[in-house]
């Protein structure tokens, strides 16, 4: 690692309180179960939930303020310098750690696009030494990990990057020019737009963000992740040798890799010998790991885009505002995060996220967010107008009515509004990679959304559901590259950085209110029947994370025909109910066996002893 | 010859039985039967394994004797002197006494006894107590309660077990908050699966052709299974001896299907869990009747 790399130059968060509404508009969602005879509708409580995913339908935790402080200290918390002998790591740990990473990190429920091998003992210290020959990470590999993530993904392919395959085309060359774009993405792993690689990239960072504080709280405050985030392409005969070495221990096989599937990070995880910072008593880590696996982002700010039919509580606006000063701690950790996920300096790091602000509530913003909606929306009418008839007409109009159902996924809404994105040639410049930046840049964007949603989960009043909550959205940014590409748009960045050619990547909303979003938007995660097209289901643990063990990869959580029912820090005890206090049947999970949940995999022989046991 | 193809032999031997029916205000005979039999540790890893018992080192199963003695019981219904037609006979209750650990090669001497019988608003119901005992120790004891579904009821009615309204059986009382509760697949070919190791082979459990020639829609999951599996499900919860278990079996689980799990303490009067045992229920995915209500109780 060249010597000019500075990480940790964190400033610290502070939290910063959301006041509530006047009483008479806190309200909360207040779902219930669809009376006899009544239509089940998606405000109404799901009749029951059948999921291995370790989340089910949980109410946000309402946090103090010590945790809050935690959970922040958590986001600013540096990286590891060394790792302690390892201690023992137990199945259950291991469900924990993978409940508040790869199974949650959120703007990847509608991307089931990653797989995580996990390596231990000689396995682990193996891929430590490939990982240094690999020679590109650009951060310390350390010694002594107890055991190491290895992430496996692939392209972003969803029904959108289908309906994408139509758009762009002249009338009669799309005969020829559809097929073609169809087999390079199918076999070549093409993007029609640049911004569907882009989101593999920011989903990477997402991730990432999310390991770092779920191995603190699954290890009881004793682990510290070391999170590798840099694209894995070495660049000598060397690594590429180590590269192949890597990918035979992970079992990623040629067919894997011809479905796009490759060693994207990784993720080192040790004990640390000063443990100080995080000494997570039982109770508390199980309140900061209910707390986290309910987050989730938050569309509807009620008085404004919410549906006509959609019950009171979501009908009245609530005079709430996203605190200045929140917005202030938003982008230190903006700053914080794409320094310490990139190496640069944070002065650095200042110089190249770009940002525009659109405060909502003034005239300018209010202004800026009418030219930003009226632009999306021509760029979708001249893809509808534009889809070649001979696709769309045989599959009933299919096509055009789902791109103008799209409309739904940038319907801009909050009280604060960023926009942020990155200018490739200054990022060359700076030395490092565009992907690299990118992961870095989704990182940053999802812990700015962690700060908010800290503050808009604490000390929340009777009768509410949150404070402030956030949507990271994708859909705006992908509408304008549509028009970039194919109608010769600008950037949604121009007008605030005309002369740096910047590439917008990601959209922020913050919202303050007290009424969560609809049920149905969880229920499409978690029910298979309920799903809707453009979202994916929530796994469970043996879908997408494997552990190498004795030499064999096996599921995590699938033995003897049994597959996860256990929903993670269930004794934060933060499950969804009627008002009656009725629960939803199959929502509160069922501890997986004990006698092997609690079976070491990692790293000693005694039962487990640490982090991740049962209360 | 197998487990099946024996469970198969005796049930037509059941079957073709003469059942000339219970005369009004008689009682059925105190018919006894035994059998010694020691445990296979195959047959107890088989049987774990279908009723999700993940404690492979720990006591056998508490359904696990019961099986055992599934032979033993079609002897008594199949015996001359028993009167009622076995065809149609519907388990309801029981009632299991874990009083010891039993190993998996333990030597079980296995007796049952014809024990009690009542009229009630649907027919006759029928105790048999099974015994089970390791020298002079008895280590397990159950009361199975069968109905004998007759034509026309009787005066002398009890409105217990399935007589019972779905409501009425459901209820533990005051409800406590739930301790777990998930949802568990039910597959099509359970009750072949679950008749090759514990050797009952009812048509109701095999096929839904076999099951519909005893007015079932489908095959249905037998209900020691079902309990079982229920147990197993919150084992973290339930231990395996020291206890009683009271079981209602109250609407059939048919196959394939989706139940949900739950658990929670019992009530106490106050309305508050205060550790007197755990509920456990089994009920469809979607609103209905509910399936199985058991209570466990610690000694």
């Amino acid at each position: 690692m060249p010597d000019s790399f500075v990480f940790d130059t964190h400033k610290p968060l502070v939290f910063v309180p959301v006041s509530p509404p006047p009483p008479e508009q806190c309200v909360h969602r207040g779902a219930s179960f669809a009376r006899k005879g009544e239509r089940r509708t998606r405000y109404s409580l799901p009749e029951g939930l059948s999921s291995s995913s370790p989340v089910g339908f949980r109410r946000r935790v309402s946090l103090n303020e010590r945790e809050a402080n935690l959970l922040l200290k958590m986001a600013s918390s540096a990286r590891p310098t060394s790792y302690a002998p390892a201690g023992p790591v137990t199945e259950q740990r291991l469900f924990e750690e993978a409940s508040l990473s790869t199974l949650i990190a959120r703007q990847s429920t509608n991307f089931r696009g990653f797989r995580d091998v996990i390596l231990g003992g000689a396995d682990a210290e193996r891929a430590a030494v490939l990982m240094r020959r690999l020679g590109c990470f650009r951060a310390p590999i350390l010694d002594g990990a107890s055991h190491v993530h290895i992430i496996l993904s692939h392209p972003y392919r969803t029904p959108f990057t289908m309906l994408l395959t139509f758009i762009g085309h002249k009338p009669v060359k799309s005969l020829l020019s559809v097929p073609m774009r169809a087999l390079q993405k199918k076999f070549a792993h093409k993007d029609d737009i640049p911004s569907v690689g882009i989101l593999q990239q920011l989903h990477l960072g997402v991730l990432a963000d999310a390991f770092e504080r779920g191995v603190i709280v699954a290890s009881r405050g004793k682990s510290r992740a070391q999170v590798l985030l840099a694209p894995v392409v070495p660049p000598h005969n060397e690594g590429r040798a180590a590269l192949k070495e890597l990918e035979a221990l992970v079992g990623l096989s040629a067919a894997d890799k011809s479905a796009g599937w490759h060693i994207a990070m990784a993720a080192q995880v040790g004990d640390v010998a000063d443990d100080d910072d995080f000494q997570l008593d039982e109770e508390t880590a199980c309140r900061l790991g209910g707390a986290l696996v309910a987050l989730r982002s938050e569309r509807i700010q009620p008085g404004v885009n919410q549906e006509p039919v959609a019950p009171a509580p979501y009908q009245g606006r609530q005079d709430m505002n996203v605190p200045d000063e929140l917005t202030v701690q938003a982008g230190r950790a903006v700053y914080n995060a794409f320094a310490h996920f990139t190496g640069l300096t944070r002065d650095a790091a200042k110089e190249l996220v770009l940002m525009e602000r659109v405060d909502v509530l003034t005239p300018g913003g209010k202004e800026r967010l009418r030219a930003i909606r009226r632009e999306l929306e021509e760029i979708s009418d001249r893809v509808i107008k534009g889809l070649p008839l001979w696709a769309d007409l045989p599959l009933g109009r299919a096509l055009s009515k789902n791109s103008a159902r799209g409309k739904k996924a940038f319907a801009l809404a909050g009280q604060r509004i960023y926009i942020g994105g990155l200018s490739r040639a200054e990022v060359a410049a700076s030395g490092l990679s565009f992907d690299h930046a990118v992961r870095a840049f989704g990182a940053a964007s999802a812990r700015a959304a962690f700060v908010a949603e800290v503050s808009g989960t604490t000390n929340i009043p009777d009768g509410c559901d949150l404070l402030a909550g956030i949507c990271l959205m994708a859909g705006p940014v992908n509408q304008n590259d549509i028009g970039k590409e194919f109608f010769g748009y600008r950037d949604l960045l121009h007008g605030a950085y005309p002369n740096r050619d910047p590439t917008s990547l990601l959209v922020w909303t913050l919202k303050a209110k007290t009424v969560a979003d609809p049920i149905g938007n969880e229920e499409q995660l978690l029910n298979a029947a309920r799903k809707g097209m453009l979202v994916d289901l929530r796994p469970g643990p043996h879908e997408v994370v494997s552990v190498r063990r004795r030499g064999a990869i096996e599921a995590l959580r699938q033995r003897d025909g049994r597959v996860n029912q256990e929903r993670a820090f269930a004794a934060a005890n933060n499950f969804v109910v009627d008002s009656d206090g009725t629960e939803i049947p199959g929502n509160r999970g069922t501890p997986w066996p004990p006698a092997w949940a609690d079976e070491v995999i990692f790293g000693g022989s005694s039962s487990a002893s640490e982090g991740g046991q049962r209360p | 010859m197998s487990a099946l193809s024996a469970s198969l032999v005796s049930l037509a031997g059941v079957a073709l039985k003469r059942s000339p029916g219970l005369k009004a205000g008689a009682h059925l005979p105190a018919i006894r039967v035994a059998r010694t039999v020691t445990i296979d540790p195959r047959w107890s890893r088989d049987y774990r394994r279908l009723v999700g018992d993940v404690d492979v080192d720990g006591p056998l199963p508490v359904c696990a004797p019961q099986v055992l003695a599934v032979g033993l019981h079609l002897a008594i219904l199949g015996d001359r002197r028993f009167p009622l037609s076995a065809l149609g006979v519907v388990h309801v209750r029981n009632r299991i006494e874990a009083l010891e650990a039993i190993n998996d090669d333990a030597t079980l001497a296995l007796a049952a006894t014809l024990s009690d019988d009542r009229r009630t608003e649907r027919g006759i119901e029928f105790d048999i107590t099974t015994e089970a005992t390791v020298g002079a120790k008895v280590v397990w004891r159950s009361v199975m309660t069968a109905l004998s579904r007759q034509k026309s009821s009787s005066s002398s009615s009890s409105s217990s077990g399935a007589g019972a309204s779905s409501k009425q059986a459901g209820e533990h009382g005051p409800v406590t908050p739930l301790l777990a509760s998930s949802v568990v697949r039910v597959p099509a070919d359970m009750g072949r699966r679950y008749a090759q190791v514990a050797g009952d082979a009812n048509p109701i459990h095999l096929t839904t052709a076999s099951a519909r020639l005893f007015g079932f829609k489908r095959a249905i999951a037998h209900g020691m299974w079902t309990l079982q599996r229920s147990l197993s499900e919150v084992q973290h919860l339930v231990p395996v001896t020291g206890i009683d278990v009271d079981v209602r079996f109250i609407r059939p689980v048919f196959l394939p299907s989706s139940v949900v799990i739950s658990a929670r303490n019992v009530a106490n009067d106050d309305g508050d869990g205060d550790g007197e045992g755990i509920a456990v229920d089994v009920d469809p995915l979607r609103r209905g009747a509910p399936h199985v209500r058991t209570v466990v109780r610690r000694r």
